[in-house]
């Protein structure tokens, strides 16, 4: 099977790594067979998966991958025609770029904020090292939280431009939707009419990466 | 103003860029954190699996 994995990376803690790694394998779910690795000690997609009813369990497994992770993942990639990896919130330990060198894409949610752009200077070297290891890594930023009426939302992309690293059109916009999804152990394609504002542009984010 | 505030967040991103100090030791050993033949990969290879099921795993 022809497998593709994802990593979503970003060192700075409450970017929306988990909830995009999460909702974005459901999504990924409806076209093919999908695994979420969770690479974070914090364990979050353990935790979220975790707190689905039992009559209706989160559509798609989550394993938590503690050490050999390139290994690892190279070992059941074939079983799944997507994993999604999420990662943890630092580069100190090594994990992230672990994932990052054996990933075809990764995904780094920023968050509209000057703090977030600053902070992600770090992650771009990081790539930049990732991709000695694994010249075939695509990474791309993707604008979480997006607010379209606040003045950095929409000054986000020019900014973006000063990083080597291209940024996606799929924007993910701020919505409570996503934190009720994380609350009942679900996703946005479970919520109902509330959740397909946030389903549809998950399905185009993915829509994208797929083909890009 | 979205030109504005775009330039000035990009004019931060490049001061950030700039006041990065050089590279230091633990940045660019990429081997320690990228290599798979490291001393903790070959005694891992020997330690219990490596697959720690979460709380749940479901099955598909």
């Amino acid at each position: 099977m022809l497998s593709q994995v994802f990593s979503v990376a970003n060192q700075k803690g409450g970017t929306g790594k988990t909830t995009l790694s999460m909702n974005l394998a459901v999504g990924l779910s409806k076209r093919g067979r999908t695994l979420i690795i969770d690479a974070d000690p914090q364990g979050s997609a353990g935790q979220w998966a975790g707190l689905s009813p039992d009559e209706r369990p989160f559509p798609v497994s989550v394993i938590a991958i503690s050490s050999n992770l390139p290994r690892e993942i190279k070992r059941i990639r074939e079983d799944y025609q997507y994993l999604v990896v999420d990662c943890p919130p630092t580069l100190e330990t090594g994990v992230a770029q672990k994932a990052m060198s054996v990933s075809d894409k990764v995904l780094i949610p920023i968050l509209p904020s000057p703090v977030d752009l600053w902070a992600s200077v770090r992650l771009a070297e990081a790539i930049e090292q990732a991709k000695i290891y694994n010249d075939d890594l695509q990474p791309y930023m993707l604008v979480n939280q997006l607010e379209p009426r606040n003045a950095i939302s929409r000054g986000m992309r020019q900014a973006l431009e000063e990083f080597d690293i291209p940024a996606l059109e799929s924007c993910l916009r701020r919505r409570a939707i996503y934190r009720n999804a994380a609350l009942e152990g679900s996703s946005v394609y479970c919520m109902g009419k509330r959740g397909e504002p946030a389903s549809q542009e998950i399905d185009a984010l993915i829509e994208e990466i797929l083909n890009s | 103003m979205k030109k504005k505030i775009g330039s000035k967040l990009a004019s931060s991103v490049r001061q950030a860029k700039s006041n990065r100090p050089q590279k230091s030791a633990s940045d660019t050993d990429v081997s320690k954190n990228f290599s798979e033949t490291t001393v903790e990969a070959a005694a891992q290879a020997e330690a219990a699996p490596s697959f720690i099921p979460s709380q749940r795993v479901w099955p598909d």
